[in-house]
């Protein structure tokens, strides 16, 4: 049975007019206003962050939440089930990225990763586990460790690589 | 060169049309202050009756019956000591976007609103403060999606402001919020802090 295909044109659209239509505060990072069509590029990181705790759970709880009608009732339980899933990532994330850490968050961030993570492949049968799912588990000791990710996250060596490869080069290694 | 210096001197050109729309000649304020330009940007705020950054201006009826002091300048925009920009919703709505503690209590919950002025006060004690148009409640027995997502700061409230206005302080705001329309009558409404008010009576690891 093939697997189903979730983000189909009108979800992506849904996204697009999300991140067309919010209105955000100027210091929230901005994200490609064509985003999944080829034309966008790549996604940056911090790009990445602002959608997964922003512009996509606003677009996907609007298309698949509470009150929407989808045809039949297994259709209907059938996206909540991958909504609420998204959701627990979502919240996973949006706890992680807070500046200030407690137990309390340190708990709900490792309930919902691990709730995530079990239901990948029930949910989505054809993806393959990966290192990152496992490391994302251990990202709660780490913030038991070292408090908020700002404190610990690689987004300054992002920021270096970026500013390491737009340098002008000749493709020889330097002496 | 001179192809680069014709064009940016027919954008300046087109900037200042006499005939050009209040937004344009906001931006020719903006365009002249950043590249500099024969007229001063003061003369030009002076000469200009639409908002400028900040400057004294006639009261507006509906403030008028909130603040005693008439000597007052209403401004387009506010930079907090943290850096943090707030504009009035005219000149930019999503910065306009706060959540605040009603009277500054802070054991309540905050509510969201929209600036629509900043006063400030000038003298040797200057004050700032927003006049803020609270987010109705949202229409009786309409569904809150987001309800059931109890970690995610999202909530459903009407797409209508409060005709009245609040008095505001700085210090009395909570963080910044976003804000995209369902449908007609419904907006959702996501707090952006990335602090959290509960983190009050908890344990803070740092």
């Amino acid at each position: 049975m093939p697997q189903r295909k979730y983000g189909t044109p009108a979800v992506m659209e849904r996204i697009r007019e999300v991140i067309r239509d919010m209105d955000t505060p100027s210091w929230l990072r901005s994200v490609p206003r064509n985003f999944g069509l080829a034309a966008a590029g790549s996604i940056k990181a911090d790009e990445w962050r602002a959608l997964a705790t922003v512009y996509l759970p606003v677009a996907l709880v609007s298309i698949w939440g509470e009150g929407t009608n989808h045809g039949s009732k297994e259709n209907e339980a059938s996206l909540r089930q991958v909504l609420d899933h998204t959701m627990d990532l979502v919240c996973a994330i949006s706890l992680a990225c807070m500046n200030t850490m407690t137990p309390i968050r340190v708990a709900s961030y490792r309930r919902y990763i691990l709730s995530w993570v079990s239901k990948v492949r029930v949910l989505h049968p054809k993806s393959k586990l990966s290192l990152n799912y496992h490391m994302a588990i251990h990202i709660c000791d780490f913030l038991q460790l070292y408090g908020p990710v700002r404190s610990w996250w690689c987004f300054p060596f992002e920021r270096l690589i970026g500013y390491l490869q737009r340098l002008p080069h000749n493709h020889k290694a330097g002496v | 060169m001179a192809a680069t210096f014709t064009r940016a001197a027919r954008l300046r050109q087109w900037l200042g049309r006499p005939d050009s729309d209040p937004f344009l000649k906001e931006c020719k304020w903006v365009f002249d202050k950043a590249f500099g330009s024969g007229q001063s940007v003061d003369e030009h705020v002076s000469s200009n009756n639409e908002p400028a950054h900040c400057r004294t201006q006639s009261i507006p009826p509906k403030l008028a019956s909130l603040i005693n002091d008439t000597r007052v300048h209403l401004a387009a925009r506010y930079k907090d000591e943290e850096g943090i920009i707030y504009s009035r919703a005219a000149t930019h709505v999503g910065n306009s976007l706060i959540m605040f503690y009603p009277d500054g209590n802070f054991k309540h919950t905050p509510v969201p609103g929209s600036i629509q002025y900043i006063i400030e006060t000038p003298g040797k004690s200057s004050t700032v403060r927003f006049a803020v148009s609270c987010q109705l409640p949202a229409p009786p027995n309409s569904i809150d999606p987001f309800l059931p997502y109890v970690d995610f700061p999202g909530k459903i409230f009407s797409t209508e402001l409060s005709p009245t206005l609040k008095i505001v302080q700085p210090d009395w705001v909570f963080a910044h919020y976003a804000r995209w329309n369902i449908d007609a009558e419904r907006a959702v409404v996501l707090t952006l802090s990335q602090v959290s008010q509960d983190t009050r009576s908890q344990n803070i690891f740092v």
